[in-house]
């Protein structure tokens, strides 16, 4: 998505990206944008109407920056898994890697999108498109695992795309607690879920 | 809520009527303030802020929304007779809710957690009423498990919090160019539920 912007507007949109790594949407301020990208406030306003349209792509970028290297990982793992032993396995990693609790930033990123993107038109027609490509990516992954007789014939794919994102980000909620719970407990409910409903060991 | 002044309830029943109508955003104390007819010493002496009272109807339309999940999952257990009537009314229940759905009690969640982010003190409100939740549905999946119903392998407070994670993020289905098929979505979330979690 970010490849098709023009340099400077990149910049700009990587500067904010780079913020929001540390930082929360309201903390961040035209000046400081301004003084870490060292672009000019006229360049700024040429590119975005306004600083929140900087904001709202920012946010929209970091939510499908995170949601790409997920879709790269099933990707490979599709690629070099040989039996449905071997695709379990490696979904056992991906689960552990995108659930693991020092990501809460990258949920916080994902729902402050989400909860963006309600209020202004054009945030939502962004991350619809993002949206879409991860979902559709996902579901395509999970289509070529029943060709190969792995996943389950009767779940739609794309409901698979949606559910899969749908507990990641949600396990926010986890993020909030003073209790919070054992990261490992809903790693084997999730193996459970896969080895199960997902790719049981025969095809229903 | 019942321990609280009533001037304050007011306030928060009038700021959760507001929020579900048009939005956190669009609500201002001085709308507020009219359409309660409370007066502003009076909101400033039960909220810190304005930000506070708004934070505080948030996290109560959320907290609404669950708990009436939570006594219609209550009576779907009481009213039960066996293992396939439990979940046939679990299935009433969550079609019900129309799994990925926008509606005003996820918008509302999704909000608090977005501006509970930076925020401690809206952070603890979350916090409490996440607990409230969770040791809720960790009860209701212990008495099912009890009247063997449920997967006595899984940890009770796992499968709660599990089970509103992927309503909480099952939004983003609707927020596709494409949309998702309800049917889809609910025949994966049953088979789900009968294979794995209540397949006791």
């Amino acid at each position: 998505m970010l490849a098709a912007l023009h340099p400077t507007k990149k910049t700009l949109v990587d500067t904010v990206v780079m913020l929001l790594e540390t930082r929360g949407v309201s903390e961040i301020t035209t000046e400081l944008v301004l003084e870490k990208s060292g672009i000019s406030k006229g360049s700024l306003y040429h590119h975005f109407s306004d600083f929140s349209e900087l904001l709202e792509i920012a946010q929209v970028f970091l939510f499908s920056a995170y949601a790409d290297s997920t879709v790269h990982n099933i990707n490979q793992l599709l690629f070099v898994v040989k039996s449905r032993e071997d695709l379990l396995a490696g979904l056992k990693e991906v689960t552990r890697a995108t659930s693991a609790p020092e990501l809460e930033r990258m949920r916080y990123v994902r729902i402050q999108a989400i909860a963006t993107s309600t209020r202004s038109e054009r945030t939502r027609e962004l991350l619809a498109v993002e949206q879409e490509r991860i979902t559709s990516a996902i579901a395509d992954l999970f289509r070529e695992s029943q060709e190969r007789g792995w996943g389950n014939k009767n779940i739609s794919p794309r409901a698979f795309g949606v559910f899969t994102q749908a507990y990641t980000i949600g396990k926010v909620i986890d993020d909030f607690s003073d209790q919070r719970m054992d990261s490992e407990k809903w790693n084997q409910v999730v193996d459970l879920i896969f080895e199960t409903w997902f790719f049981p060991a025969v095809t229903v | 809520m019942t321990q609280n002044h009533s001037t304050k309830i007011a306030l928060i029943e009038c700021a959760v009527q507001m929020i579900r109508d048009d939005g956190w955003q669009s609500v201002t104390s001085d709308r507020v303030l009219e359409v309660s007819g409370i007066s502003k010493g009076s909101l400033y002496h039960h909220f810190e802020d304005f930000p506070d009272l708004i934070g505080v109807a948030l996290v109560e339309i959320f907290s609404q929304m669950v708990e009436n999940t939570l006594s219609q999952l209550e009576s779907a257990l009481t009213s039960a007779e066996s293992k396939e009537d439990f979940l046939s009314k679990i299935r009433a229940v969550t079609h019900g809710n129309v799994g990925y759905e926008i509606t005003a009690s996820r918008l509302a969640r999704i909000d608090a957690m977005a501006i509970g982010w930076n925020s401690p003190r809206m952070k603890s409100h979350i916090g409490e009423v996440q607990l409230r939740i969770n040791r809720g549905l960790t009860a209701i999946f212990q008495e099912v498990v009890a009247k063997g119903w449920g997967n006595p392998h899984l940890d009770p407070e796992v499968v709660g919090i599990f089970v509103q994670s992927y309503n909480v993020g099952s939004v983003i289905g609707s927020l596709s160019t494409e949309k998702l098929d309800p049917t889809e979505w609910n025949y994966l979330v049953d088979g789900l539920l009968a294979s794995v979690i209540l397949n006791g």
